[in-house]
């Protein structure tokens, strides 16, 4: 039945929207107190509700904005600045709106959200508007903490070799930058007083650290001057690892470095500095690798290394080796080596044993060639173009990098050397998620191989794109997968390594047998037969050295970076929220929280018009209509009035026959006793309301607060068509019985709703449990089921006197939905 | 444990500050939100606006409304957090809306079809195509106030539904199988023969009957007020392919004159079978038209039973390089001149000075005119006709400004008809893009209108023509206007709504096409401009101009046109017609809750609740007290809070007491005393730069004061204990700024979001108060308000209350005028005391503008 | 116009104007058409590009809308008015219907909001490309 008594008898009549207003025109701050305080009521719960849609919605957004943000990475999309400015806009407006309403919902309990909103926007601001960086102002950054996005705060060689180390974790010395935050006040007042006293005691801590954790004795030190018009001068020097003497030995440095420009600088205040300082090494070989060899290979592409030992500049070894996978050695020079230095393996040329036999000896083994080669590989898909890296080599250790830079362009050889063409297609289709072209041989990998396994530069294909894999992507060339697309985490994973991928292409494994020699092209979406050696071009892909990406870079950071996950640690704060992601991820557990804890709290019923909705089943509940949740009228509801997609589910669920027990509980005399305190506490803390239930609904929601004989739940829903948006909270505690039976209630109930596919947790006999972005039918029917739960478990608890007993209602539960086919697999498990 | 108390009374007061400035964070976010939450209704209202236009169903219409009731129960919801008692108090006005816009939802069902018949100026800018080029011409020069005949349209829907219930359709596409450019000429006055036979017997349907007896009877309603008895009509076909330039079907349509009522139907039915005329399909099949596609609405007017009438072509489409128009006219009705059947006379007047006619007069030998049965006659005129010219001096001068006028209107040389009553009276009946002689001499080129500005978006859509106009005070608003007005406004003000149907176009520097005022002008269908950048500097005041809407530009307008006020009738004050589609009751009603703005003037005494009538109301309201709440933020919270605070200080002796919202000052900023250098909040950087404008007074007392006030004598001679008054507080975000500033008994308020999106950006100011007396205190706050109109914004004075506002900017001209605020506080210091006299307010604006801050010229 | 001139010549691949005030959109855009088989000349500044433009013609422009001094807008008609036969298409991160509608008034062939996939962007110059042998055909 339809409300009209509003409607004025004709609408066309002007007269008539004057009729509607005039009730409180004179003196309106006195409205009619009946009507106000309904208004005000029901305002309280839409309030709340807008708050809490508010926040779904931005959630989803935000997401869907990360996720266009991150596939920019992937290479395949041309995007520019504005682009850039308007998504991080769009999303911290976004995650605004996110923290205002999750303090709106909580009486403003969460007010430290609003300062790390604004230091985070602040940063991301500073980031677009190209102002200093957040951490400008740190003298000096540990190499762990650094990535290539910082390369304006500590120069590119320390950038770069920091990436390679942190992303791909490539060995390298551990060590610290001074950052151009350090040198600053130095240079702009011309060295007035050295050393500054932060700059002192940055870097004092600093070399206590390397030496006390690293045990590093010496340290190398590398030190860069940077004109205003970004020409650099840069010196190398050692020092020991000893405050005064790094310090005495940087300033030194940069004088030289400064000494070095011809003429040398006046006023030094529009230099800028940074330096690198490395633990060094142990005594051993030094080598560098050039992953373009240049003249030196006939200009083709093939990667060089060149390894000395160390004090002996003449008996350099040289290697040319293939650029991809397995890096076969093409050539190699041996120098005749020093009678009376070790060999890399610890071994001495002029060794009595071995009678200087071993004065021809190779400094590398060709495993040790294969390896480097295949490092400098990763480090060059990381960054982009053809690189310098220099190493060192201990003697009796593994290498460890020292430095990185790019590979200048040899004059001598013609940008567009020739690329032999790959052979026949041997897999086409799939979806690009990073673009590139790479090639080696093909390892199948499945998820739970180890990284450490995997060959440098290999060809990882595998069945699925699932996340596991990730380790792997440092290591190998290129990814195909039979399963996964674009917007998945391992893709996101590609493109922050820059692996080029393909995902989804069917029948992969097949046709890329185990050991096949294969060339990747991702754009093309092909794996053609044989190795090509692609090499870097600065061509349409976007490359680490444009200023877009490295922006791109470090807006995600603040943006799209998850670091808090468990909504149970103890880390779960505000304080530690680090990016928008946090942040909203932060308010949407809180959000649901609070909805879950409405009933407990009284609220949403203070002058709240709630109507009765009458039910076959003795259970009593009044509805709080928040919008479209029924049809009009004052009457109780029927079930057939209600017209919120979610409660209609659940209430369907609630009435099915054979849920509702109508036996009388099981007691046992524990049950009393365990049930007497519980009754006096549940009584005096809301008396007027126990035993009474409450929903809350509007057309796409509920949340429903149930006080079912002695045990507590609540249900919270959202469903709509669109499936994004769509979210299942259930939470269920409490109940009449002793602890263990209650806990075994909640197993069962684990057991069920982790067959429905819910996150569940139980803690004693609290059963939380959570699903997100369900299609609305599945929803409805998830929801039908939870209707049965609550009506099949209501004093549930009392009749548990085993587990056997837990085991024995499960099945009975399924067997009275009729799903008891499906239980087969899980009943045996818990039995 | 005397330690161990004194601890504990630092951690209340520690506890009482932070809750103090939990408060204004609280506040703060509300306050932001809200700002969003505004351009998020406004955005949904622009779309439900844009769902009534285009008849949008009744699930899409549902979903937008319960976008925009979610949307603005958040802004009820945060103005409550705001100012709880409105806030409550509009919660359940707003309730009484969402109510009634449900019962009208609930009884809505689908909507009848379209009518047949439009009344011409019912239809919008976007239905040109229901009525074809013919009317839409005539519509445009209706709407800019052009003498035109009232009239109505059938509908080319109206006309392809004819021919569907009729079952003609399917005939006319059977008789015309097979026709094309090779037919030859038996066999194409066939298949017209044909067809037209069968639309002359075919039996009109009763829905259709009454919908045109209904307009006629309509339009016997309007023409009545202006002549006496029952009036014929004229009926003209208007199809959509006709009158534009690409294909002018000039004359290869029907038209029917002087049809009496009843025979309505009749003239209806030859006009369609005219559509089929051997010589319409001829010109159809020759132009590489297809013969069988329908596209074609009537018009029906009043006749006029003209003296005189003709064809005024701007440009002489013979020699167009001779910068001539030409004018034909014929005695009685104008059908002689189209049909090249009567003798007419001819005049050439010059473009640029319509002064010099080449004049060549006829012997008007017969003229057309109405038969009293029906039709027409031929007949011969007076004698003392024949030889005089058909009109006078001073309507040919006449015809031609209004030729002038429509040519800048169209951007293009028209093609007129016009006519003349015995009383002198002269009405246009048509105009439409003229097509000139195809071979145009070399090096000549079309007479083009000067650019004035363009690039700007679009708000309304249309084109029009008015004098141009500034407004950069609410006082201006009021004025009367007694010709076509095209306004010009530095910000979207909504107060401009009221004033809005009196313009005929309007144009922002700032705003955007989703606000308020904008939503107003497509509701009235005014076309609109915003976001000119620069409109009102360089439009000169006064200046004829042309805006079109469409191409984001305004133009300059021939002078020859001369003053408008006899020529073009200004929109009428009160009974502006609404332009949209008729709507259903329901609909109506939907719409009336939804998008007028009722509340338009915000200081005026029915900026209330109640008089919230639609959910646009709640949202200027909401918007409105909610940035008056801000003001009074500074009073309610900052008593005490003195601890919280740190010490602006520079090189001037201003302090400001600064509490950081959140990112307004860099992360290590010192504690009490700050410089600017640690302030990252813009707008206040940027109200600072301009307080250190070198030469400011900030110190000396200005020259000549007239001291009647006893406060300021204190102050005046340094003896007062805090010669810069109370503290001044600023509220800083990054982007954000509140100022209460309490300087010598005045005090200023400023509160302004000045970050990269230029929409989100307000800057707002009021400023009152004063040590002396009304009067000088008035001057005073005078001098304010020019200053600040020269900077940008609109201003409003009442007594000594100065409140001037700037939205939409971009952040380098909020900041500019942020600055400029800066400036004005120190440069008006005390100013009241030198008020002395009525000019002193225009002389300080003045020498302010000249930067003379110490006011030299002032001392005599 | 000679006709070795006329864009869109026989046999010939189609000349493209790339213009965008971000450096990237171009450096990442002219790799991309070269490999693709166009002669490109990019450009970030509108006269600049305007200046070449007329000192000839080209077969394809493809624009940004939002740039300083005269937008894309503007530079389309002056494209249109120069060489009507030039397909142009435009790129844009502020997409209205509104612009849309506007531009191809002014005669664009296509409309691509920012950011795009380098194969989209790619799918419309071939089909542009297309449609001009086609024209040309008839003619």
């Amino acid at each position: 039945m339809r409300k009209r008594s509003r409607l004025p008898r004709d609408p066309r009549d002007p007269r008539a929207l004057s009729d509607l207003y005039e009730k409180d025109a004179p003196g309106g701050s006195n409205a009619p107190p009946g009507e106000d305080k309904d208004a005000g009521g029901a305002g309280k719960a839409r309030a709340l509700f807008s708050k809490f849609r508010t926040i779904l919605d931005s959630n989803t957004a935000i997401l869907t904005a990360i996720a266009q943000m991150e596939r920019m990475l992937g290479g395949e999309y041309i995007f520019d600045r504005a682009y850039l400015e308007k998504s991080a806009r769009e999303i911290a407006d976004l995650t605004h709106r996110t923290v205002y309403a999750i303090n709106a919902m909580t009486g403003d309990a969460h007010l430290d959200l609003y300062d790390r909103y604004a230091a985070l926007n602040a940063e991301v601001e500073d980031i677009l508007a190209g102002r200093r960086d957040p951490g400008a102002g740190i003298p000096v950054l540990p190499l762990r903490d650094i990535r290539l996005e910082d390369r304006v705060l500590v120069g590119d060689h320390a950038a770069a070799l920091a990436e390679i180390a942190g992303r791909l974790e490539l060995p390298a010395p551990d060590g610290f930058a001074v950052a151009e935050a350090g040198w600053a006040p130095s240079l702009t007042s011309g060295f007035a007083s050295w050393p500054p006293r932060p700059l002192e005691q940055a870097v004092s801590g600093a070399v206590v650290d390397l030496y006390v954790r690293r045990g590093a004795r010496r340290v190398l030190i590398a030190t860069e001057a940077v004109t205003p018009e970004g020409e650099v001068r840069r010196t190398e020097t050692e020092a020991d690892c000893e405050a005064g003497q790094v310090l005495a030995a940087l300033r030194q440095g940069m004088d030289q470095a400064l000494a070095a420009f011809d003429p040398p600088p006046g006023d030094l205040a529009a230099f800028r500095g940074h330096s690198l300082v490395l633990a060094a090494p142990p005594e051993g070989a030094l080598g560098q690798i050039r992953t373009l060899a240049g003249p030196e290979a006939g200009c083709k592409p093939l990667l060089a290394i060149h390894i000395r030992l160390n004090g002996s500049p003449g008996a350099t070894d040289s290697y040319l080796a293939s650029r991809n996978h397995p890096y076969l050695l093409r050539e190699s020079r041996i120098a005749p080596k020093p009678l009376n230095k070790p060999l890399p393996d610890g071994r001495i040329p002029a060794d009595p044993v071995s009678r200087a036999w071993l004065r021809g000896s190779a400094v590398l083994t060709p495993d040790d060639c294969a390896w480097l080669a295949g490092a400098a590989m990763a480090a060059e898909r990381l960054l982009g173009e053809p690189l310098v890296l220099d190493f060192a080599h201990p003697y009796g250790g593994k290498p460890l990098f020292l430095g990185v830079r790019p590979l200048p362009a040899d004059p001598a050889c013609p940008a567009d050397s020739d690329v032999p063409e790959a052979g026949e297609i041997l897999l086409q289709g799939g979806t690009a998620a990073c673009l590139g072209a790479a090639s080696g041989m093909v390892i199948h990998v499945r998820e739970n191989d180890a990284a450490a396994d995997f060959p440098y530069g290999a060809l990882a294909v595998a069945r699925s794109a699932s996340p596991q894999l990730a380790p792997i992507l440092k290591r190998a060339s290129g990814v195909v997968t039979e399963l996964g697309d674009a917007a998945g985490h391992l893709a996101a994973v590609a493109r922050e390594y820059r692996v080029p991928a393909l995902f989804g292409a069917r029948g992969a494994l097949a046709a890329l047998p185990q050991g096949a020699l294969a060339t990747l092209d991702a754009e093309a979406r092909t794996v053609r037969r044989g190795g090509i050696a692609p090499v870097p071009h600065q061509g349409w892909e976007l490359s680490p050295s444009d200023p877009e990406f490295l922006l791109l870079r470090r807006l995600l950071q603040r943006i799209a970076s998850l670091t808090l996950t468990d909504p149970d640690a103890k880390d779960f704060t505000a304080d530690n929220c680090r990016s928008f992601h946090d942040l909203i991820h932060f308010a949407h557990e809180k959000a649901v929280e609070s909805l879950a804890n409405m009933r407990r709290a009284g609220k949403g019923k203070d002058g709240a018009k709630a109507r009765p909705i009458a039910l076959p089943v003795p259970l009593c509940m009044r509805l709080l209509d928040i919008g479209g949740a029924a049809a009009a009228g004052d009457a109780p509801a029927r079930i057939e009035d209600i017209r919120s997609r979610p409660l209609a589910a659940f209430l369907a669920g609630v009435c099915a026959p054979g849920m509702w027990d109508q036996a009388p509980a099981r007691f046992g005399m524990g049950d009393v006793i365990s049930a007497m305190d519980k009754t006096f506490a549940a009584l005096s803390a809301n008396p007027a309301h126990a035993g009474e239930n409450l929903a809350i609904a509007a057309r796409s929601y509920c949340n429903i607060s149930l006080r079912l004989g002695y045990h507590f739940s609540v249900v919270d829903a959202y469903l709509s068509e669109n499936s994004s948006k769509n979210a299942v909270y259930f939470r269920f505690v409490g109940g009449m019985a002793p602890i263990a039976a209650r806990a075994r209630r909640a197993q069962f109930l684990r057991n069920v709703l982790a067959g429905y596919d819910f996150k569940v947790e139980t803690q004693g006999d609290l059963v939380v449990a959570r699903l997100k972005m369900i299609e609305p039918a599945r929803g409805e029917e998830i929801l039908h089921i939870l209707g049965r739960l609550t009506a099949f478990t209501r004093q549930r608890d009392t009749g548990l006197l085993s587990d056997a007993d837990a085991a024995a209602l499960e099945t009975l539960f399924l067997e009275k939905s009729g799903l008891a086919d499906c239980s087969d697999a899980k009943g045996d498990a818990h039995v | 444990m005397f330690k161990g108390l004194l601890g504990r009374l630092r951690a209340r007061k520690d506890a009482e500050r932070n809750s103090l400035l939990d408060a204004l964070k609280i506040r703060y976010h509300a306050f932001r939100i809200l700002l969003g939450n505004n351009e998020r209704a406004l955005d949904i209202l622009a779309n439900v606006e844009a769902a009534f236009h285009s008849g949008a169903d009744k699930m899409v219409l549902a979903g937008l409304i319960e976008d925009l009731e979610d949307v603005t129960f958040e802004l009820v919801d945060g103005l409550s957090r705001l100012r709880d008692d409105a806030g409550r108090r509009l919660y359940s006005r707003h309730l009484r809306i969402e109510e009634a816009l449900r019962a009208a939802l609930d009884g809505m069902e689908d909507d009848p079809p379209a009518p047949f018949c439009r009344a011409l100026e019912s239809l919008g800018p976007e239905e040109e195509g229901l009525a074809g080029g013919k009317a839409a011409g005539l519509l445009r020069l209706m709407k800019n106030g052009f003498p035109t005949p009232p009239g109505f349209v059938i509908t080319v829907r109206a006309c392809r539904e004819f021919l569907a219930m009729t079952g003609l359709e399917e005939e006319i596409r059977q008789a015309l199988r097979g026709v094309g450019a090779q037919s030859g000429a038996q066999e194409l006055a066939q298949a017209a023969k044909t067809v037209r036979e069968r639309i002359l017997a075919a039996k009109a349907p009763a829905a259709f009957l009454d919908g045109l007896e209904a307009e006629a009877s309509r339009l016997t309603g309007v023409w009545r007020r202006f002549k006496e008895g029952a009036p014929r009509f004229a009926v003209r076909s208007s199809a959509l392919t006709e009158d534009a330039a690409e294909h002018s079907f000039a004359g290869q349509y029907v038209t029917r004159l002087n049809v009496p009522p009843d025979a309505l139907p009749e003239a209806f039915r030859e006009t369609l079978a005219g559509a089929f005329s051997e010589r319409a399909l001829a010109y159809r099949l020759g132009m590489g038209l297809p013969a069988a596609v329908f596209d074609m609405a009537m018009l029906v007017q009043p006749m006029i039973e003209a003296q005189a009438a003709g064809v005024l072509f701007t440009l002489d489409p013979v020699r167009p390089e001779s910068g001539r128009m030409l004018v034909s006219a014929a005695l009685g009705l104008g059908v002689t001149v189209v049909d090249g059947d009567a003798p007419t006379d001819m005049f050439r007047p010059l473009r640029t000075d319509l002064t010099d006619v080449e004049t060549r007069l006829a012997d008007k030998t017969v003229l057309a005119a109405p038969a009293p049965e029906g039709g027409l006659v031929r007949q011969a005129p007076a004698d003392g006709q024949r030889s005089a010219p058909a009109i006078e001096a001073a309507t040919l001068n006449r015809l031609a400004r209004l030729g002038l006028a429509a040519e800048a209107l169209a951007g293009a040389p028209q093609d007129m008809e016009w006519a003349v009553t015995r009383d002198g009276e002269l009405f246009i009946l048509q105009s439409r893009p003229a097509r000139l002689s195809a071979a145009r001499k070399p090096g000549f080129s079309l007479p083009r209108a000067r650019i004035i500005l363009r690039g700007a978006a679009g708000a309304s859509p249309g084109r029009c023509l008015g004098r141009a106009r500034l407004y950069r005070d609410a006082g201006a608003l009021d004025a009367e206007l007694d010709e076509p007005v095209i306004a010009f406004l530095p910000a979207s003000l909504p107060d401009a709504a009221k004033v809005l149907p009196r313009w005929q176009g309007l144009a922002v520097d700032q705003g955007s096409p989703a606000d308020h005022l904008s939503t107003v002008a497509r509701e009235l269908g005014r076309p609109m401009l915003t976001r000119t950048g620069s409109g009102t500097t360089l439009v000169a005041e006064g200046s004829l101009t042309v805006l079109d809407a469409e191409a984001g530009a305004v133009y300059a307008a021939p002078p020859e046109i001369g003053g408008l006020r006899d020529l073009l009738t200004p929109p009428g004050r009160d009974d502006a017609p609404k332009i949209r589609r008729p709507l259903t009751p329901l609909r109506e009603r939907l719409r009336d809750l939804t998008v007028p703005l009722n509340l338009t003037d915000a200081y005026g005494p029915a900026f209330s609740i109640s008089e919230c009538r639609s959910l646009h109301d709640v949202i200027r309201y909401s918007h409105e007290m909610a940035v008056m709440a801000m003001f009074d933020a500074g009073d309610e919270t900052l008593e005490g809070s003195f601890s919280l605070v740190r010490r602006l200080e520079g090189e001037i002796p201003l302090q400001i007491m600064v509490i950081d919202l959140g990112g307004g000052l860099v992360q290590d900023a010192p504690s009490p005393v700050i410089g600017i250098e640690h302030v990252v909040c813009a707008p206040l950087r940027a109200l600072w730069r301009g307080a250190l404008t070198p030469g400011l007074r900030w110190s000396a007392p200005p020259p000549n004061p007239n001291i009647s006030g006893l406060f300021s004598k204190g102050l005046l001679d340094g003896r007062g204990p805090r010669p810069l008054g109370l503290p001044n507080y600023a509220l800083a975000a990054r982007d954000y700024v509140n100022v209460n500033a309490r300087v010598e008994f005045h005090f200023a308020m400023i509160d302004a979001v000045c970050g990269p999106k230029a929409r989100g950006n307000h800057v707002r100011f009021r400023f009152k108060g004063g040590g002396t007396e009304i009067v000088q205190r008035e001057r005073r706050a005078q001098c304010v308000a020019l200053i600040l109109q020269e900077g940008g914004f609109f201003t409003d004075r009442r007594g000594d209350l100065v409140s001037a506002s700037l939205s939409g900017a971009t952040p380098e001209s909020a900041e500019g005028a942020l600055a400029l605020l800066g400036k004005t506080l120190g440069f008006t210091r005390l100013l009241d005391a030198s008020m002395r006299d009525e000019n002193a307010p225009k002389r300080a604006a003045q020498a302010f503008f000249d930067g003379d801050y110490a006011l030299a010229s002032f001392k005599e | 116009m000679l006709d070795n001139e006329r864009p869109g010549g026989e046999g010939k691949k189609p000349r493209i104007l790339v213009l965008d005030d971000e450096p990237i959109v171009v450096k990442r855009l002219k790799p991309a058409f070269e490999k693709a088989g166009y002669e490109t000349e990019t450009f970030t500044d509108s006269a600049s590009a305007l200046a070449r433009f007329t000192q000839r013609p080209f077969d394809i422009v493809i624009t940004d809308l939002k740039m300083e001094g005269m937008d894309g807008m503007a530079f389309l008609e002056k494209v249109k008015e120069l060489s009507p036969d030039t397909g142009c298409v435009i790129i844009t991160g502020f997409a209205t219907l509104d612009t849309a509608k506007e531009s191809f008034h002014k005669g664009a062939f296509d409309f691509v909001a920012k950011p795009f996939k380098l194969a989209d962007i790619l799918d419309v110059t071939k089909r542009l490309e297309e449609k001009m042998a086609g024209r040309h055909e008839e003619a």
